[in-house]
């Protein structure tokens, strides 16, 4: 399940991802807006169904109060009827002497819509008097019949038959009664004695039922009637239900107390409201099907999709325009900068639109690429600058005059057999041009250039047929840094064409090597000529100060290479003072072999 | 942008069909809710009284929300007029067609097929398997009712009153009569009388004089309270069997009048017919005395109707 839910999951994501942020956007809007308008719909929807229901419930609830009462009232009235008879007529005669009838039909004649008859019956089923006047049927013994055995079992009560057939008097015209029987045991009495008798009012059914016919016109939902034990007293389809062909469920409703409920019967649901009827014990009991609870529920239904479809669509419809309004400035500018991935720098290829945040960012973008443009062109002017004073420094390796003066010199050592030094001066050369090449590198340890230096020096002074004297005086802590070939040599070459070669004793070439602040200073001193002021300055500033006689690399170039390499605050600097001598300083970062070597492996 | 359009128009598009969709289905299912099915009733007119089978087919008609219309024929009762009654009421419209058929074998064959499903035969109990009746089991109606009288009979003699009248559940009625006599061996004689009115009295008082036929059935219940004249008139008792449903034919058991009847529940053939069940059906029917006829079950049947 776990891994269903996260591949699930994954797949989404990976959708998400291949997705436009257009589609995005909009599918998001469309989703939040679906699940608002749904959460509306349902509340909506739910609390129309409450109410509608709460409503109908309500109506129905009236109708159920109002018959109840109309049922109470002629019950109530039955029952005076039962009373007046009782206890204004049968209770002041004897019966020996007087008689009921005149009573009794006064009472009937007064009530007759909605009696039958009255009659009252001595205890062992005489027929005493009735109203109106009717032959009793022979073969029938009031004392078999319910309405009798009732009134004898509980005296003290007044009790409601269910309706049946009236089944006491002849009747000529084939007509037969629905009755309602209400009996009491009453007291008769003859010559003072007490018997005990039976007060019967047949109560016409029909009144009952034209009560529950009009209500049950209507045709939404019906109401019945039922006594306590669920017998049904009317029912709309009473006739059906009795010849088995409806069913209700009067059993059940005769279990519920007043109130309202939902059932379900025959598979549909139902409101049903019970109301119990005072002295009888029956209940009226409404019925409302579930699809009649909500008025015009069809129609709602019908409206209620109508605005849900074209609310969505008219909804997504928004989304994606909106969103394309919104989003169309970032793809525009996503597909502008497609062209820099081409590798395009112009600036004014990258789209400028949209909103404060899309041109803000659009901006940044352009100011970024001239920025980046700017570099990479500072970047090739560098790399050429370098690879440029790299070739001079390089071509400096194959100066003709040098080598020509050199190899001058060493033929001369060897006419004169001066093997030993022509030696010496070759091994020199050897080494200065091995130094040089250094196997292409351009950086290469301080001890290797010094090498070179002593190399160079050694040479120029058989040249120079030592008219000067060189002195080392490095310390043995930086031999092992690394720095740019070719930069003391220069400023040596230097010092012995312009510093000491002029000068009519020998001179002093130094050379200095220490370590100050973390950084690596070189110094270059002669005690020659000198220079003024203004010649000093024009050194680092000006190209072409280079010896044809020499190696060619003048201290621009050294100082250009230096501060093209290392960057930052580190290069030459030239004091000097006229008859005194000249210090070149070369300043260069402290950088160990094995820093370097870290470094060339980091950057593979 | 040109894909956003797109979008857009099918989007329009889809919503311009689905509330066309929507729309079109609410009112086809607002039609088919506010139209009634419109069912026509045929009765033969044998002077019978049909109040308990309309009175059935009219509460059946407001339960299933059916349009019911109830056409009597005229006194010319045949399968000819009933088959263009038949027709006339589809013509007019009518979905189905509930006949009590004068002759079903004969109407049947005049179908001939037609209309299949959407006639219904009431009263006649047999099937069919082109249509579907509705009826009491008329056949063992008279046969219980026979079996009934064997029982009672102590050897008196018995005549059946077949007022000659030929319509499928009369002639299924006296069949069963006829089988629990044959069954059990008791002899029964079978009087044919066609008269009406006072020659049918007359007919029939001769014959009950010129006899010992001390049980009498009656099958045919337009005559019974002619049966009931004549018997009043005659000086031996003769004990009434009847298969009826009238009022009167209630009271007459009620008077002791009768002493058994045979109740077909009309009503219950007239609901089923018209329900929408369009079913098969057998309708039971009850034998009633002077001891059981207020009783629960019974009383409801006999006396349907509050007066």
């Amino acid at each position: 399940m776990k891994s269903k839910f996260s591949r699930f999951f994954h797949r989404i994501e990976k959708i998400y991802k291949t997705r436009s942020i257009q589609f995005i956007v909009s599918m998001a809007f469309t989703m939040v807006a679906l699940v608002s308008m749904g959460f509306m719909e349902l509340a909506t929807y739910s609390s129309y169904m409450k109410s509608s229901r709460e409503a109908a419930i309500d109506s129905n609830m009236q109708i159920v109060d109002h018959i109840s009462m109309q049922l109470n009232s002629y019950i109530r009235n039955m029952m005076s009827i039962s009373d007046s008879m009782y206890y204004n007529v049968i209770k002041d005669k004897d019966l020996t002497k007087d008689n009921l009838d005149k009573e009794m039909s006064l009472l009937y004649e007064a009530n007759k819509d909605n009696l039958i008859s009255i009659a009252c019956i001595s205890q062992d089923g005489a027929l005493i008097t009735a109203s109106p006047v009717a032959t009793r049927k022979a073969s029938v013994d009031f004392k078999t019949q319910d309405w009798f055995l009732s009134a004898e079992d509980k005296v003290e009560n007044m009790h409601f038959s269910t309706p049946h057939v009236q089944n006491m008097f002849e009747s000529s015209n084939y007509r037969y009664y629905w009755v309602v029987s209400l009996s009491r045991s009453v007291e008769l009495t003859y010559l003072g004695i007490i018997r005990r008798g039976i007060l019967l009012v047949d109560m016409n059914f029909s009144s009952i039922e034209q009560m529950f016919d009009k209500l049950n016109e209507n045709g939404s939902g019906y109401i019945y009637l039922i006594d306590s034990d669920g017998e049904i007293i009317y029912h709309p389809n009473q006739k059906a239900i009795y010849s088995g062909l409806a069913t209700e469920n009067n059993v059940v409703a005769a279990g519920y107390d007043d109130g309202d409920y939902t059932e379900t019967f025959m598979g549909s649901k139902r409101s049903v409201i019970v109301k119990t009827v005072g002295y009888t014990g029956w209940k009226i009991v409404s019925v409302i099907p579930n699809e009649n609870l909500y008025v015009n529920y069809e129609e709602l239904s019908y409206i209620t999709v109508i605005i849900f479809t074209i609310t969505i669509l008219l909804i997504l419809l928004g989304n994606i325009i909106i969103s394309g309004i919104v989003t169309d400035p970032i793809r525009r500018l996503d597909d502008s900068l497609k062209y820099l991935e081409g590798g395009s720098m112009d600036e004014e290829a990258i789209y400028f639109g949209g909103s404060h945040e899309i041109r803000h960012l659009s901006t940044t973008i352009k100011s970024m690429v001239v920025k980046m443009r700017k570099l990479m062109d500072d970047w090739l002017k560098e790399q050429e600058e370098k690879t440029k004073s790299e070739l001079d420094a390089l071509q400096s390796q194959i100066n003709p005059h040098f080598l020509y003066n050199t190899l001058d010199s060493v033929v001369w050592m060897i006419e004169s057999e001066r093997y030993k030094e022509a030696i010496a001066m070759i091994t020199s050369l050897a080494s200065l041009f091995r130094i040089s090449l250094s196997k292409g590198n351009t950086i290469i340890t301080i001890k290797d250039e010094l090498t070179h230096a002593a190399n160079y020096l050694s040479i120029q002074k058989v040249r120079f047929k030592n008219k000067f004297d060189a002195r080392f005086e490095i310390d043995p802590a930086i031999e092992d840094c690394m720095t740019i070939k070719l930069i003391i040599q220069p400023l040596i070459e230097n010092a012995i064409y312009y510093g000491v070669n002029p000068m009519d004793e020998d001179g002093l070439i130094t050379i200095r090597g220490y370590e100050k602040d973390e950084d690596i200073f070189i110094e270059v001193i002669d005690n020659g000529m000198g220079m003024p002021a203004p010649v000093v300055e024009k050194l680092l500033t000006h190209k072409k100060t280079t010896n044809s006689k020499g190696s060619g690399i003048g201290l621009w170039n050294v100082n250009q290479r230096i501060r093209l390499y290392f960057k930052g605050d580190y290069g030459l600097s030239i004091a000097s003072e006229p008859d005194e001598g000249t210090k070149v300083t070369i300043h260069l970062p402290k950088i160990t072999q094995k820093e370097y070597k870290e470094n060339q492996h980091e950057q593979e | 942008m040109n894909k956003n359009r797109s979008v857009v128009i099918i989007i329009l598009v889809t919503l311009v069909f689905l509330v066309t969709v929507e729309t079109v289905w609410y009112k086809l299912a607002e039609k088919k809710r506010g139209t009634k099915e419109a069912v026509s009733m045929i009765l033969f007119d044998d002077g019978k009284n049909w109040e308990n089978l309309k009175a059935g087919a009219k509460q059946a008609a407001e339960n299933a929300n059916v349009d019911l219309s109830i056409v009597a024929m005229s006194s010319e009762n045949d399968a000819d007029q009933q088959y263009n009654l038949i027709v006339n009421e589809f013509n007019a419209g009518a979905d189905r067609v509930i006949v009590a058929a004068v002759d079903k074998d004969e109407l049947a064959a005049k179908i001939n097929g037609q209309y299949k499903g959407r006639i219904t035969f009431a009263l006649s109990s047999i099937g069919d398997k082109d249509y579907v009746t509705v009826a009491n089991d008329n056949y063992k109606m008279g046969m219980e009712l026979g079996l009934r009288v064997v029982a009672d009979a102590s050897s008196k003699e018995v005549a059946i009153l077949d007022h000659g009248i030929n319509r499928d559940y009369l002639n299924e009625r006296k069949a069963g009569l006829l089988y629990a006599f044959n069954d059990r061996g008791y002899p029964v004689e079978d009087w044919m009388i066609t008269q009406d009115g006072q020659e049918y009295c007359e007919v029939l008082k001769d014959k009950l004089v010129n006899s010992n036929v001390e049980k009498i059935i009656v099958i045919n219940e337009e005559t019974l309270s002619d049966v009931i004249r004549v018997t009043d008139s005659i000086e031996r008792i003769i004990e009434v069997y009847a298969i009826a449903n009238s009022d009167e034919a209630v009271y007459l058991l009620d008077s002791r009048k009768i002493k058994l009847l045979a109740f077909p529940d009309e009503f219950a053939i007239g609901y089923e017919a018209v329900s929408l069940d369009n079913s098969e059906k057998l309708i039971q029917y009850k034998l009633v005395d002077r001891k059981n006829m207020y009783k629960g079950e019974y009383e409801k049947v006999l006396f349907p109707f509050v007066k």
